[in-house]
C-alpha cells in the first residue's frame, strides 16, 4: 500500500478504508505500507495506524511501515517510531525478509 | 529588530480546511525568512492538532461558526492563537502533567504533541469557546 500525500483529518476517510482492504487482503500474513511519499501524517493518522498494525499483530502478521527521513522524524514526534516497525525503503524490507 | 507580522485567517469547521490552516501559519513564518523545513514541518504539525480539536469540538456541538487562526510572526519567534467558539472545554491545568498516551489506543496524540512541539501552550476559555495560544520559538533564538 502507498500512500501519497497528507494524512489527516480529511483524508483519514480514505486512508481508513485503505488500510483496512490491506488487512483484509492480508488475511492474517503481513502488511507494508509505503509512507515514503507522504508530506505529513497528524495524530488521526497515526492513530488508524497503530490500529491496522495491531490487527495484523494479533492475526500474526508483521506490520511495516517504509518511511524516509521526514516521515520518520513525525513518528517520532509523536513517540511511536520505537513501536512501528519502520525501514527506510522497500529494499531495507526486501534485505529483512526471511 | 523588524515589525512582527501579524495575519488572521477564519476557516470553516470541516476537515478539508485543516490543510489551509497549517499551510497559512507556515507560509507566515515561511516569508518572515524561517528556512529550516524541519522546523516549519514541526510548525505543520502543531497547527494540524490544534485546528483539529477546535474542529471536532465544533463538530461535537454542532457549531456553525468560522474558527479564528492567527500568526503573529517576530524576529525569534511565532505566536499563534486558534479560537474556537464551541462553549469551551475543560482543559488540562498543567497539560506537562498529562499521561504520555496511551500506546495501545488510536487515540490521544494530540494534546502531548501540542505540548512537546510548542515552547508554550497556553489554553484559556472565553464566553464563546476555547483559546488555544502557542508560541514556538525559532530555531537558533532558544526561550530564555
Amino acid at each position: 500500500m502507498h500512500v501519497i500525500g497528507e494524512i489527516d483529518l480529511a483524508t483519514a476517510p480514505k486512508y481508513r478504508t485503505e488500510l483496512n482492504q490491506a488487512v483484509v487482503v492480508a488475511d492474517g500474513g503481513s502488511v507494508a505500507i509505503d509512507l515514503t511519499d507522504c508530506d505529513l501524517i497528524d495524530s488521526v493518522g497515526i492513530g488508524l495506524t497503530l490500529g491496522a498494525a495491531r490487527r495484523v499483530h494479533e492475526g500474526g502478521g508483521r506490520f511495516a511501515v517504509i518511511a524516509g527521513d521526514r516521515v520518520s522524524t513525525l513518528l517520532g514526534r509523536y513517540r511511536v517510531d520505537q513501536i512501528l516497525d519502520i525501514v527506510d525503503s522497500v529494499e531495507a524490507l526486501e534485505r529483512s525478509l526471511p | 529588530m523588524t515589525d512582527p507580522q501579524t495575519a488572521e485567517l477564519e476557516i470553516p469547521a470541516e476537515s478539508r480546511f485543516v490543510a489551509a490552516a497549517r499551510n497559512f501559519v507556515t507560509e507566515e513564518a515561511r516569508s518572515a525568512g524561517w528556512m529550516q523545513e524541519s522546523q516549519l514541518d514541526d510548525l505543520r504539525l502543531v497547527v494540524s492538532e490544534t485546528v483539529t480539536n477546535a474542529l471536532r469540538a465544533h463538530v461535537d456541538r454542532h457549531v456553525d461558526e468560522l474558527i479564528k487562526v492567527r500568526s503573529t510572526v517576530f524576529d525569534d519567534r511565532v505566536e499563534i492563537s486558534v479560537a474556537d467558539s464551541a462553549g469551551g472545554f475543560e482543559v488540562p491545568t498543567d497539560i506537562a502533567s498529562l499521561p504520555d498516551p496511551d500506546l495501545r489506543s488510536e487515540g490521544g496524540f494530540g494534546l502531548p504533541l501540542i505540548e512537546a512541539l510548542s515552547d508554550e501552550a497556553h489554553f484559556t476559555r472565553t464566553t464563546e469557546g476555547t483559546v488555544v495560544r502557542l508560541v514556538v520559538y525559532r530555531v537558533g533564538h532558544a526561550a530564555s
